[in-house]
Formats: structure tokens, C-alpha cells, sequence
């Protein structure tokens, strides 16, 4: 028993440790083609995220300008559920009513805050406490 | 369940996580997802994962200084070269903080000369970036071939910016995720008071500036915002109190101007994409565009000099 107690300190311990390792080089090949046209921004809001966890990220949209949001997840997180909502808090988009997509194309009539909730969706709670990479991107399409 | 029981299942728990772990880094060192398993004193306790406070990440983001250079380029505005930093002064920024904060400058104007197709400047801007991401020790976040997958791309406007947008994307990522998060926060500030500043200084100049240009300008109120939340987020060490007290004076200037927005409503368009309605009203007077473009032009010059 005691040994067994040594061995799973020592190994929660490296995998701990090892969870602090990096989401860039997960966004880069895995989340560039999905931006498709779309020029993405230059900031990156990233994190290592479990079942159950949340994040979220406010930003200025410009009006009649086309957009893609892109929620890169790594695929043993389970679903990630998010929102769009506006400054008001009503909801504008709610992937969970659109098949789960990971994205969102849109424009605006004029130019608002939005702001991008989203939730590891709890389902995959288990003893084994997955965490991965999740990337919220924001892509532009460049007009000639 | 008893002792029995659970001895069984947590005795395959390190081997489990370690395979998970270590398939995943050797498959391919991008793949980051781990297996992370609770381990208190020895003992897993299975109620305390489940019930764990979960973690809530907020991000605070600002539009790139590549759309405000679009704007410029769709109302018509000149390209000006007069406007940017010159290339030159990049070997006299010695301090991370100046190093820093002109490497968010050359990117905005890298952003403007490749908007306005010119392209063999782009690569000359470029060269700048890298050596002061050479300087600031964070060269690790650029790709080596960038350079010359610019050179190949010196065509295509498109491809160009795209490797931009990428260069600057994973050189904020490499940042933030080698806690140099503060420095991320320079980059991205000094990015967007030079990208108001090439707004503003172009708008200024013309004696009929263009509503739409105008009108971007005034919404860089609500940027602002976002942009000072961020700051406020990464100034742990008070690294970032300088930065704060210029964005601070901006938030001052932009007093007058008055955003409103109507409600939003929501509609699906034919080609898949959603168009999300609600007009915004935007004032600011003349007066307030001339004290803006003077505080901004004020920090700036601070910065590159």
C-alpha cells in the first residue's frame, strides 16, 4: 500500500508539473487550417482547461467587417459549449442550439462589444482529470 | 466500495495517466493535452475532483492594428511612409521595455505597409520585428523560415498578411505562456496607440477626412476599454504602470466622445453567415479628434524615441 501511495504522489507530481506545458505549439497545428480564410487576430487567449471549467473574453467587433469565431479544443476535453452575448447580456449565438459547432461566422450592422463565454462541458468529469489546450480565435476576412 | 476495491482502481491511475502523458508528447510534442490526476497525501480522493472550485480564465482582447490599417486603405487614405517609425532607430532600443513596446510599433507599421501592397517594405519591417525578438530573448516564437516565406509570398498581398497575423499570434502566445505576460501587454498597447496614431495623423492631414475613418476612430473608445482591462490584468509587478497612466490620458481625451447602440437582433444569411443588427451612433467633434491625435501622438513619440 505504501508503495503504491509513492508511486501515485511521484506520478501526480510529473503530470502536474508536465500541465504547464505549451497550448501554442497544439494552436498552431491544430487550429490554423480551421480559420480557413480568415486572417486571424494577433492576440491569443489560450489556457489549459478541464471538464466543467469556464473562460471568457470580451472584444471590440467592428461593423461590416466578417468574422469567425473559432473555440480550438483539444478533442479528449469533451464538447466545449459557448456563447455569444452582447453588452446587454442578451445571447446572440448559443452553439449548443447550432450542432455543437466550433465556430461562428458573423457581421455586425454596427460596431459593438461582444463578449465570448465558454464552458468544458462537465460531461467528461471523471477521476482522470483531462485538461487540454482551448484557443478562442477571432478571424477577419480582407477585403481587396 | 472497499479498500479492496479501490487499491485495484487507483493501481492502474499512474500507469494510466503516464501512457496518456507520454503518448501524447512523443506522438507529437504539439499535442498538449494531459491527463492530470488529484493525488492528496498519497491518496486519490475522487470527491475532491468532482467537486473542485473549476477554473474561470478571462481574457481581455483589442482589434489588430491590421484592421486599422483596412479601414485606412478602404477610405482611400495615402499611403504615407512618413508617418512610420524609421527602420533605422531599431539598434537604438537597448531596454527590454523600449524593445518591447517598438516591437508592438514596427508591427502595426509592418500591418500598414503590407495593407498598402508594399510589399518589399513589409519585409523590411519584418527583418526589424525579428531583431527585436532577437533582442528580447523571445526569438524561440518565430518561425525561421518566416523571412523567407515572406520573400516567397512578396506577391501576395494576402499571404503576406496572413504570415503576419501568424508571426504576431504565436510570438503573443510564446509570451504569455512563458510568463512574460507583461511584455505581451506592451506589445499589443504600443501596438495600438501606433496604429490610432497612423489614423488620426492621416485623418488630421485632410481637410475632408473620410465619416467611415472618423467613425473608427471615435469606436476606439470601446477598444480602449478592453485594452486598459488588460493591462490592469497582466501589471502584477506595477511593470505596467507607465503603460496604464499613458492609456489613462487617451481614456481622458475620449471623454467627450458618445457611443450608443441600438438593441441587437439577429438574422441568418443565405450564404451561412449570421448578421447581427443594432446600429451604433457615434459623436465626436472636431475639437476632441485634435486633442486626441495630440495625446496620442505625444505617447508615441515617447515610445520611439
Amino acid at each position: 500500500m505504501k508503495k503504491i501511495k509513492i508511486i501515485l504522489s511521484l506520478a501526480g507530481l510529473l503530470v502536474f508539473s508536465s500541465g504547464y506545458s505549451q497550448c501554442k505549439s497544439f494552436v498552431s497545428s491544430h487550429c490554423a487550417e480551421a480559420m480557413g480564410e480568415y486572417i486571424p487576430s494577433e492576440n491569443f487567449n489560450g489556457a489549459k482547461l478541464s471538464p466543467g471549467d469556464k473562460a471568457e473574453v470580451k472584444m471590440t467587433f467592428y461593423a461590416d467587417e466578417k468574422y469567425r469565431l473559432l473555440i480550438c479544443s483539444h478533442p479528449m476535453i469533451g464538447d466545449v459549449d459557448f456563447q455569444v452575448l452582447n453588452k446587454a447580456g442578451v445571447t446572440l449565438y448559443n452553439n449548443t442550439e447550432d450542432k455543437q459547432s466550433n465556430h461562428f461566422d458573423f457581421s455586425l450592422e454596427g460596431t459593438q462589444e461582444l463578449t465570448v463565454k465558454l464552458q468544458v462541458s462537465p460531461k467528461q468529469k471523471s477521476i482522470l482529470n483531462p485538461q487540454g489546450c482551448v484557443a478562442i480565435m477571432v478571424g477577419r476576412l480582407i477585403t481587396p | 466500495m472497499n479498500m479492496k476495491q479501490i487499491t485495484r482502481r487507483i493501481r492502474f491511475l499512474p500507469i494510466a495517466a503516464l501512457v496518456l502523458l507520454y503518448s501524447c508528447e512523443s506522438a507529437e510534442t504539439t499535442d498538449s493535452a494531459i491527463v492530470e490526476s488529484t493525488v492528496t497525501a498519497g491518496f486519490v480522493d475522487e470527491n475532491a475532483i468532482l467537486n473542485a472550485q473549476k477554473v474561470q480564465e478571462i481574457f481581455y482582447s483589442v482589434p489588430s492594428p491590421m484592421e486599422m490599417a483596412s479601414i485606412l486603405k478602404r477610405t482611400g487614405a495615402t499611403y504615407d511612409m512618413t508617418l512610420l517609425n524609421d527602420v533605422k532607430k531599431v539598434h537604438s532600443y537597448s531596454s527590454a521595455r523600449r524593445q518591447a513596446l517598438n516591437l508592438g510599433v514596427y508591427g502595426a507599421d509592418l500591418s500598414y505597409v503590407s495593407v498598402f501592397n508594399q510589399n518589399q517594405e513589409a519585409i523590411i519591417y519584418m527583418s526589424c520585428t525579428k531583431k527585436l525578438a532577437d533582442n528580447l530573448g523571445v526569438s524561440k516564437a518565430f518561425d525561421d523560415q518566416m523571412i523567407e516565406r515572406m520573400e516567397t509570398n512578396v506577391d501576395n498581398r494576402d499571404s503576406l498578411l496572413s504570415i503576419i497575423s501568424e508571426t504576431y499570434y504565436m510570438l503573443d502566445a510564446y509570451l504569455k505562456e512563458n510568463d512574460r505576460d507583461h511584455i505581451s501587454a506592451m506589445v499589443i498597447a504600443a501596438g495600438w496607440v501606433e496604429g490610432l496614431y497612423l489614423a488620426t495623423s492621416i485623418a488630421m492631414a485632410d481637410d475632408d477626412p473620410d465619416k467611415a475613418l472618423l467613425q473608427r476612430i471615435a469606436e476606439q473608445k470601446l477598444s480602449l476599454e478592453n485594452l486598459r482591462e488588460l493591462v490592469r490584468s497582466y501589471n502584477k509587478n506595477n511593470q505596467l504602470d507607465g503603460i496604464a497612466n499613458d492609456l489613462d490620458k487617451i481614456h481622458e481625451a475620449y471623454h467627450e466622445v458618445s457611443i450608443s447602440s441600438e438593441g441587437s437582433n439577429v438574422e441568418k444569411l443565405s450564404d451561412g453567415t449570421t448578421r447581427i443588427g443594432g446600429k451604433t451612433k457615434v459623436e465626436m467633434s472636431q475639437k476632441t479628434l485634435e486633442v486626441i491625435t495630440r495625446v496620442v501622438s505625444e505617447i508615441r513619440s515617447n515610445y520611439i524615441s
